[in-house]
Order: structure tokens, then C-alpha cells, then sequence
């Protein structure tokens, strides 16, 4: 504990800049209902690890690993219920917002390890009762069945997480072009039709401030409120005021559209003075 | 068994609140 204290010194004396932060403050994330969360790990997983955990509980605890996996389930729940729950309840009831703190899902990502142990649990017991019933040339067949079925359940998920699916080969194509034609203390507007993921992705990919940078709950959110809070109340109705702003903070202004023949083009919006 | 019976009423615990969480939810009350 001193050891690993030392670690931490630097980050605890931060803390009086968590107000400039959303950690306490948190609006992105909505309520996870029992339902999303059930969909979330999936039916089988859940049941098996109820099967695994009661099992373990009347066999084995008595062994310290199964006591340490349980404190770390019954932990990282804890924590997603009370921050996601409890915290967001007394939010909405004393200051009328639906806000969490910290990011309640990275409880639930993170719980998703004592989950499959303990499911892995279940499913072992659950086949050493069947296996003495079933010859094992019908296992042959089985359990390769059952790593297949697996994989294809798992193909949408991939497909629609993975980046490449996500975005659109042109916006890849807009976002070089946007990079190689702007300085680096460039802010981009632009006139496209995206969706959300490849809005958060753009900056990344231009490498350039746009008008939806994903920052994480912990990092300092303010600058990045103000911006979308100015745009918002703005919306290019009164262009000196932008100027005005990125003047201030040593920002060029772009606007990236689209002419007649679908080309990309930057446009500067505003002379640095 | 005392730390087992903690974490046990940890997560029953843990369980009602999300329960009630999620009916209130659906209800649409204050949630």
C-alpha cells in the first residue's frame, strides 16, 4: 500500500481539479437498465455465472480465490449500482439534472472478468454432469458445434464495432484532405452528413479540432463544453463572434463542403489578426 | 462465511436497488 501510494501522490494532488473535469458531473452516459445490461453480457453468460457463483458458494468457499473473485463481482457492482443508481437519483432530485460521476459502464466492463470465471464455472459443472450421460463421440460433435455457433453469434457484434465498419471509406478519403490542407491549429466546421461515431472519430483522423472532440469523464471537459455550447448559440448567425473567440484562443477557422461533383474543398472562414 | 455473507447482501442488495432502478425507468418516473 505505501509502495503503490507513492503511484498515486501525484494524481491526488490534483484533486481539487476534478471541478473542471465532468467526473462529478458526468451527462454523456444515460441510465444502463437491467434489461440493457442482461443484453449487454448476454442471457447465457449471466445464467451460467448465477449457476457457477451458487455453486461455488456451496462447494468451495472455503478456498481464497473464490472468496477474492466474489469481493471483486460483489465490488465493481457495488460501484456501477451506487454511481449509476443512487448517485444519478440524487442528482435528478436535488439539483433537477440526470447526471452520474466517473463512467458507471467501466464498472460494468470491467466486471465482465469475475462474470465469465465464475460462467466458466457453471459451464464446467453443467458439462461434467451431461459427459456422464453422453458417449464421448457425440462430444466430438458437440463442442466444436458449440465454438461455431459461438463465433457466428459474435460476428455482428465485431462487424459493427469494428472501426473500418463504422467509417464510411469517403470520410477517411475528407478527413486526408482536411489534414494535408490546414494548419495544426486549424478548427474545422464542415457541412456533412455524419453520424455520430464518425463525428467523435474525425478529430482523430484530421488530427485537427472539430466540433466534437471525444475527451474522457477524467480530462478536463470545460474547453470543449464552451465550444459546443458556442457553436450552438452561434450557428455562423453572427460570424464576427466567432472570430472574435478564435482569435482568442490562436485558432484558424475552416469549413470543409462538398462541391457540385462531390470533391472535398477547405475553405478559411476567418484572416488570423 | 462472514465475508461471503457480506458480498452475498452486497449483490442481493445491489439487485433490488437496479430492479427498482429499472421499473422506475420504464415507468418513467423520476428517471
Amino acid at each position: 500500500m505505501i509502495a503503490y501510494s507513492w503511484f498515486i501522490m501525484p494524481y491526488a494532488a490534483r484533486a481539487s481539479a476534478l471541478g473542471g473535469t465532468a467526473v462529478l458531473k458526468f451527462h454523456e452516459e444515460k441510465l444502463i437498465t437491467l434489461d440493457v445490461l442482461a443484453g449487454g453480457f448476454g442471457g447465457v453468460v449471466i445464467a451460467l455465472a448465477a449457476a457457477g457463483m451458487i455453486l461455488s458458494f456451496r462447494h468451495h468457499f472455503h478456498r481464497e480465490r473464490e472468496r477474492f473473485l466474489l469481493g471483486w463481482f460483489a465490488g465493481l457492482l457495488l460501484f456501477f449500482c451506487l454511481l449509476d443508481y443512487v448517485y444519478r437519483a440524487g442528482a435528478i432530485i436535488l439539483f433537477k439534472e440526470n447526471f452520474t460521476a466517473f463512467t458507471p459502464s467501466r464498472f460494468l466492463a470491467f466486471m465482465g472478468c469475475p462474470l465469465v470465471i465464475f460462467a466458466g464455472f457453471g459451464l464446467k459443472n453443467f458439462i461434467e454432469r451431461i459427459s456422464k450421460r453422453l458417449p464421448v463421440k457425440y462430444w466430438r460433435i458437440i463442442i466444436p458445434a458449440f465454438g461455431l455457433i459461438a463465433i457466428v453469434c459474435a460476428i455482428p457484434v465485431i462487424a459493427k464495432t469494428a472501426a473500418k465498419q463504422a467509417i464510411r471509406p469517403e470520410v477517411i478519403k475528407f478527413a486526408r484532405i482536411m489534414r494535408e490542407s490546414t494548419p495544426e491549429n486549424a478548427f474545422i466546421f464542415d457541412r456533412l452528413q455524419l453520424t455520430l461515431n464518425e463525428r467523435c472519430w474525425l478529430c482523430y483522423l484530421t488530427w485537427r479540432q472539430t466540433l466534437l472532440s471525444p475527451v474522457l469523464a477524467s480530462e478536463n471537459r470545460k474547453k470543449v463544453y464552451e465550444e459546443k455550447l458556442f457553436y450552438l448559440e452561434n450557428n455562423f448567425k453572427s460570424p464576427e463572434k466567432i472570430e472574435d473567440w478564435m482569435n482568442k484562443r490562436e485558432l484558424e477557422c475552416y469549413m470543409f463542403t462538398l462541391d457540385r461533383q462531390g470533391n472535398g474543398q477547405m475553405i478559411k472562414l476567418f484572416r488570423r489578426r | 462465511m462472514t465475508f461471503e455473507k457480506i458480498c452475498i447482501a452486497v449483490i442481493i442488495f445491489c439487485l433490488l436497488i437496479m430492479t427498482a432502478g429499472t421499473v422506475m425507468a420504464k415507468l418513467h418516473i423520476l428517471f
